[in-house]
């Protein structure tokens, strides 16, 4: 694939592989290149780059006590 | 050297408090978060503690000796299955990635209607993170926390996604194409301070 | 041997925004080069990575170069290369408008339009627009298709230049050179980007053996 031939609609369609960093060489150089010479896509990818940061990141509840308490509760030796 | 959920897995087995704990501090957040992306709405955290439970008692038993983060989110999923607490609210179809210019036109397949970027640091909090994912089908939300949240492999997911390993990349995909537009819905409200 | 790298404001990367600290070497363990290595330009690199701060790297060997970029574990953000100015960049962005131009009328004087072709060739800038609307107009009339999308390139490529990023601009250079009906490279879409990457040498005064 080349920059050359790539659509918003294509590269669009390729963002998850790029975020997994699972594309080949040629890809991802077309796939970040048209970001670089379409505005808006370098915007939706921006977007998705940062939502997807957050999700990664949005698993943060403490542990309970009694919930520590009750698991060590289960550690009694077994009959 | 780092701990490996075999030595975890040991250290329970033998009673270690300690182990424990520190299993605790690294895969409860991930637990509470599947739960909460997945069950109904007014349900209490019972599941929650009944997979953790589970999950220590089978570790004691030799059920289970590895891939702790993987078999903790399965008893979650089963869990909530068993108690018939699932979110079967209905969600709205998916929506489309945008609206790209005609094949007649010059410029096919680019953007007909450009995104509008956020404000500078606008990044959504966890609690529109949740929302968000609540919004999503829940086959694909639980595939995007076991995937992206909890970073397991697509081997280790299988079962708890209830999708093959080859199969997954195209949910996986639909999902964060959803995942993303909603968080633009969510920033366009109200925008969350970066933290 | 000097290695460039286009940035955003800040000494920012324009995908990961990774902030680079200027001076010192930074380094990833991984083999992987592509998906964790640190990517640099070598001068005929450059017109594809266009951005708005202009770096000289170096680069630990081993360094590899693939066809658009080099990758190395090891790199160093040494110095801005100053004369990548906005003023600079606003100047490449011109002169892709006027390739853009040439390529519009080469296809239109093939198609048999030459005197229409003369007229965009010798338009005076703020005629440019509506020259190039007017010749796809006629070569609408005429069928020739090709030299119609050309002539928008034409619009498209003035539109940019004060909307848009300069690398949208060559972008759009290279797209009409790449879709001329005859062409005069094998891959006109590259001899394109060479023609940039010469620009941006002579401009910038930059190290013809980088």
């Amino acid at each position: 694939m080349r920059a050359a031939d790539m659509s918003c609609d294509l590269v669009a369609g390729l963002m998850s592989r790029w975020w997994d960093g699972v594309m080949d060489d040629r890809d991802r150089d077309a796939y970040e290149q048209h970001l670089l010479f379409c505005p808006p896509c370098m915007v939706q990818n921006d977007k998705a780059r940062i939502a997807l940061t957050a999700l990664a990141r949005a698993a943060r509840e403490p542990v309970p006590a009694d919930l520590r308490r009750d698991l060590v509760a289960l550690l009694r030796p077994m009959p | 050297m780092p701990v490996t959920d075999e030595d975890t897995c040991a250290r329970i087995g033998r009673g270690d408090a300690s182990a424990v704990s520190e299993l605790l501090e690294r895969d409860h957040a991930v637990a509470d978060l599947l739960f909460r992306a997945s069950s109904a709405q007014s349900v209490g955290d019972g599941a929650l503690k009944s997979a953790w439970a589970t999950l220590i008692e089978d570790i004691r038993s030799g059920l289970v000796t590895g891939c702790l983060r993987a078999a903790l989110l399965e008893r979650v999923i089963f869990a909530l299955d068993d108690r018939g607490e699932f979110d079967t609210a209905r969600t709205p179809a998916l929506p489309g990635r945008g609206a790209f210019l005609a094949a007649d036109d010059r410029w096919a397949g680019w953007w007909a209607d450009e995104p509008v970027p956020w404000p500078e640091g606008a990044e959504p909090t966890p609690a529109q993170v949740l929302t968000v994912l609540r919004r999503i089908p829940l086959s694909l939300r639980v595939l995007l926390v076991v995937r992206d949240v909890a970073h397991l492999p697509a081997a280790q997911a299988e079962r708890i996604v209830n999708r093959p390993s080859d199969r997954q990349a195209p949910a996986l995909e639909a999902a964060r194409d959803a995942y993303v537009a909603y968080v633009d819905e969510e920033v366009a409200r109200g925008c969350g301070p970066r933290t | 041997m000097t290695y460039f790298k286009f940035l955003r404001p800040g000494a920012v990367s324009p995908f990961t925004r990774y902030v680079w600290p200027v001076g010192e070497w930074v380094s990833v363990d991984a083999t992987d080069l592509c998906r964790s290595g640190f990517h640099a330009c070598a001068l005929a690199h450059l017109p594809y990575w266009l951005g708005e701060e202009l770096w000289e790297v170096e680069l630990a060997a081993p360094v590899e170069e693939s066809r658009h970029k080099v990758v190395a574990r090891r790199a160093r953000l040494l110095s801005r290369v100053e004369a990548w100015t906005p003023a600079a960049a606003r100047d490449l962005g011109a002169a892709c408008v006027a390739r853009t131009i040439g390529h519009a009328v080469a296809e239109l004087a093939e198609a048999g339009l030459r005197e229409i072709a003369r007229r965009l060739r010798d338009a005076e800038d703020a005629e440019i627009a509506v020259a190039a609307a007017h010749c796809a107009e006629q070569a609408s009339a005429k069928g020739a298709w090709q030299a119609v999308t050309l002539c928008g390139y034409v619009s498209d490529a003035i539109e940019a230049l004060e909307a848009y990023p300069v690398a949208s601009t060559a972008y759009i250079a290279a797209r009409a050179a790449d879709q001329r009906t005859t062409a005069e490279s094998d891959d006109p879409y590259a001899a394109e980007r060479a023609w940039q990457a010469g620009w941006l040498a002579t401009r910038l005064r930059l190290d013809r053996s980088s």
